[in-house]
């Protein structure tokens, strides 16, 4: 059973005129890490609410097509209950902590689901612990810095032990330095829990070198979906202005198109600085 | 800012430390008895009594900035209350000052009820007296964010000033019109924060159906159960002494 | 001419947000002003324009005290477009938002409208002149706000966190925009964490850390050294990165795609050395 199956999936907004996902299909099995990423308006936002439930129990809408997650009908099973298999990781970590302190906002999705007060205790603790943020539990949000803040957001969905975990563009709000460190987390997670991880992201160049497979949107729809290096190439090429592809892959195309390199594309500047050594030094 | 006498003041005295519940009887305590009482002595007493007790939870300052505050609205009720004297009941001025001062007692203890204790601490106690989570959510998320909101507006008026936009100065129409830029980004920015706020219970389970279970719990502890005897006790003495026994010395009526 | 000199600020709770900056701005083309989120730009910005006045130390702008004027006489001179697009948008239409400090500077009426023409124009937003600002998108929220500031053409054009959000097409029409305004004798003052960006546009670099300005200098001697880009929190560039390992080989501090193309193929025709 795959960890995500998504079949013909077209939605449409209350009130909107065309709709912001169209006949999309995608498998995600148990484990994977994709990143998905695309212009503005391509429907990745949409597409992390579908994961939820969110969409269609809270957006309403016209949703066509099915959706399993974990193996449950998304259409048939209301967002609390979805809660307990995906967690879903929103933009702005001001508004997913509305607790006095960190540790009642941690507890407040076990809370939701009746889960005894012992076992909350314990969860919390694991919650805290397994992000860093032990130090922090008796802080109120407003006095974390933003980084702190999208890491006590993350305890309190890693406290409901969802086995799916979905991002949706975590670190705008955050500088590079920070989004590094909340990428370390994410990934240090999913080694050590076994998860299945999507994130929805800008900043592809510090997780292209972790993701298993990348997934552009545009327009609602799937453009390309596999491995990285193959995928980051052809973006390069097609959408280059309207994505961020990182700079080396950029670099890449333009060396291999003058016959200079032969290699795949690189993932991190260190495997570009590597190619590159190789070839200069041929000489 | 007299809403500074109704904000939360953290502490680790005695005081901050009774149970919400116990704090809540104190309060209603003091406005019963200001109810129930017209003379002028003891309505002063009662908020003098008051004095000690903000001491002891170190909100002295804050809770006298709340009395500052009303001070302005008890004279207006003087003012409007005797008028209303001399043209009704021929009661003395004794009279409009005592409603002036039991209004003064009925808030400024409420005053003090909010200064020593934490808005989550207050929710707990709504909780556990089975009152809905819904609503005790709704009230204690109002606390929350008020904080929010003042950053907001501050935020907003800079950028507006940054505009050219005059706040500080015209008469009282023109000052309300040109407020208008400042309260319409703050509601659409409200109205976003709801709905983000609502996205992210959702995702966590909210209204799942189950009992709700509580990682933190009230504990009435003996200490409680002493203030609470004590308080109930002076509120039956107060009840006593008002339907049995004439209050001689003070201004009667 | 901007000038603070050993500027303190101090909020009202006690938080010590600047230190001492002491920075002259104007004079040598614009500026980008970057360090990790709480070093205090944003304090630092809102002294520009009198939003905030210096608890020690002055600031003028060309030569008048902030203390001393007004935020509405500064502001005809120092326009600030600040991060958030929602606290600002209010009015019904695009067109009257933009309208909106035009007239509170008091423009008069056929100057309004010229303006909110070219403005609209410039920033693409013709076609949703009698839209209700509230209903477009993150990105063209950005841009009504950004208009809504250069409409008045301020001498000193002030922008906090301008590329958040957008994609490499509206960073170009950007860029393109400062060299327009510059090169009309403006100064631009940006704050940002978006390192790429600052290094394609070339300004010059004041790293705030802590709430003093720990390294000022051109964006090629500033974005190059990773220790005080680290310091400060931000990222170097990938190029920069990737020619930092490649250090033996000579490498130059080099940002973008191009350049480093450039560089590469000279060194092939030139022949590298032996690591």
């Amino acid at each position: 059973m795959a960890a995500i199956e998504i079949r013909n999936l077209t939605y449409k907004y209350q009130n909107a005129e065309a709709p912001v996902l169209q006949n999309l299909n995608l498998t995600i099995e148990k484990g994977e890490f994709a990143l998905v990423f695309g212009p503005s308006g391509c429907g990745k936002t949409t597409l992390c609410r579908c994961l939820n439930g969110l969409i269609p129990h809270f957006y309403g809408g016209e949703l066509e097509g099915e959706i399993f997650v974990d193996g449950l009908n998304v259409r048939e099973t209301p967002p609390a209950k979805l809660a307990s298999h995906v967690g879903l990781i929103f933009q702005n970590p001001e508004n997913q902590l509305f607790s006095f302190n960190v540790e009642r906002d941690v507890a407040f999705g076990l809370e939701n689901l009746g889960v005894p007060p012992e076992e909350i205790r314990k969860r919390v603790d694991w919650s805290l612990e397994l992000v860093g943020i032990s130090d922090l539990k008796d802080r109120a949000p407003w006095e974390l810095s933003g980084g702190q803040q999208q890491k006590a957001a993350i305890a309190c969905v890693l406290a409901m032990q969802p086995s799916i975990l979905v991002f949706d563009e975590p670190t705008s709000f955050l500088d590079p330095l920070t989004a590094r460190g909340i990428f370390d987390v994410i990934a240090r997670l999913r080694r050590e829990l076994n998860l299945t991880v999507i994130v929805v992201e800008h900043r592809l160049e510090a997780l292209a070198a972790h993701a298993s497979r990348l997934i552009l949107m545009d327009r609602g729809k799937i453009v390309l979906n596999g491995e990285p290096r193959k995928i980051l190439a052809e973006a390069a090429e097609r959408l280059s202005l309207k994505v961020g592809v990182p700079s080396i892959v950029l670099l890449h195309r333009r060396l291999s198109k003058l016959g200079i390199l032969k290699d795949l594309t690189p993932l991190t500047t260190s495997e570009m600085a590597a190619q590159l050594r190789g070839v200069l030094t041929r000489d | 800012m007299t809403y500074k006498g109704f904000m939360f003041k953290k502490g680790e005295t005695g005081l901050h430390k009774l149970d919400p519940r116990v704090k809540f009887l104190i309060s209603l305590s003091f406005v019963v008895c200001s109810l129930l009482f017209e003379e002028l002595v003891v309505l002063a007493v009662l908020t003098l009594a008051m004095v000690p007790l903000a001491s002891r939870g170190g909100v002295l300052k804050e809770w006298l900035s709340t009395l500052r505050g009303l001070a302005f609205l008890a004279v207006l009720i003087f003012a409007i209350n005797l008028v209303f004297i001399f043209f009704g009941s021929g009661k003395s001025w004794e009279f409009p000052a005592a409603m002036a001062l039991r209004f003064v007692v009925v808030v400024s203890s409420f005053s003090l009820f909010f200064l020593v204790t934490a808005p989550d601490e207050f929710g707990l106690a709504l909780q556990q007296s089975r009152i809905p989570f819904d609503v005790v959510f709704a009230l204690t998320m109002a606390f929350r964010f008020v904080p929010v909101l003042a950053l907001e507006v501050q935020s907003i008026a800079d950028a507006q000033r940054s505009k050219g936009l005059e706040l500080d100065s015209g008469n009282l129409i023109m000052r309300i019109k040109r407020r208008i830029p400042l309260l319409i980004p703050l509601i659409v920015s409200s109205v976003k924060r709801s709905l983000e706020i609502a996205e992210a219970m959702e995702a966590r389970g909210y209204g799942s159906g189950n009992p709700r279970t509580s990682l933190y719990k009230l504990k009435f502890r003996r200490v409680d159960l002493a203030v609470t005897v004590l308080t109930l006790a002076v509120l039956a003495s107060a009840v006593y002494f008002r339907l049995y026994l004439p209050i001689p010395v003070c201004l009667g009526f | 001419m901007i000038k603070l000199e050993n500027v303190g600020y101090v909020y009202p709770g006690g938080v010590k947000a600047l230190r001492g900056v002491s920075l002259t701005i104007g004079e040598k083309g614009s500026l980008a002003i970057m360090g990790r989120s709480g070093a205090g730009k944003t304090t630092l910005i809102k002294h520009l324009n009198g939003l905030l006045k210096p608890t020690s130390g002055k600031v003028t702008v060309d030569g008048v005290d902030t203390r001393k004027a007004t935020v509405a006489q500064l502001s005809r001179k120092v326009g600030i477009v600040f991060q958030n697009p929602d606290h600002q948008l209010f009015a019904e239409t695009v067109e009257e938002e933009i309208a909106f400090p035009l007239k509170n500077f008091g423009f008069p009426q056929d100057e309004i409208k010229t303006r909110t023409e070219w403005v609209l124009e410039l920033f693409n937003l013709t076609r949703y002149r009698h839209h209700s600002p509230l209903s477009l998108s993150g990105g063209e929220k950005k841009r009504v706000a950004m208009a809504s500031v250069v409409s008045w053409k301020p001498k000193y054009l002030v922008l906090d966190e301008p590329t958040l959000g957008q994609d490499r097409e509206n960073k170009l029409r950007l860029r393109e925009l400062f060299e327009e305004f510059m090169g009309e004798g403006r100064t631009i003052i940006m704050v940002t964490h978006d390192v790429e960006f600052t290094a394609e546009c070339g300004f010059n670099v004041a790293l705030l850390v802590d709430g003093k300005v720990s390294a000022l200098g051109s964006a090629q001697e500033i974005l190059s050294n990773v220790e005080l880009l680290k310091e400060a929190s931000l990222a170097a560039p990938q190029m920069a990165e990737l020619f930092l390992e490649l250090e033996g080989m000579g490498a130059q501090p080099v940002f973008t795609v191009e350049e480093a193309e450039r560089l590469i193929l000279s060194w092939l025709m030139a022949g590298a050395e032996k690591p």
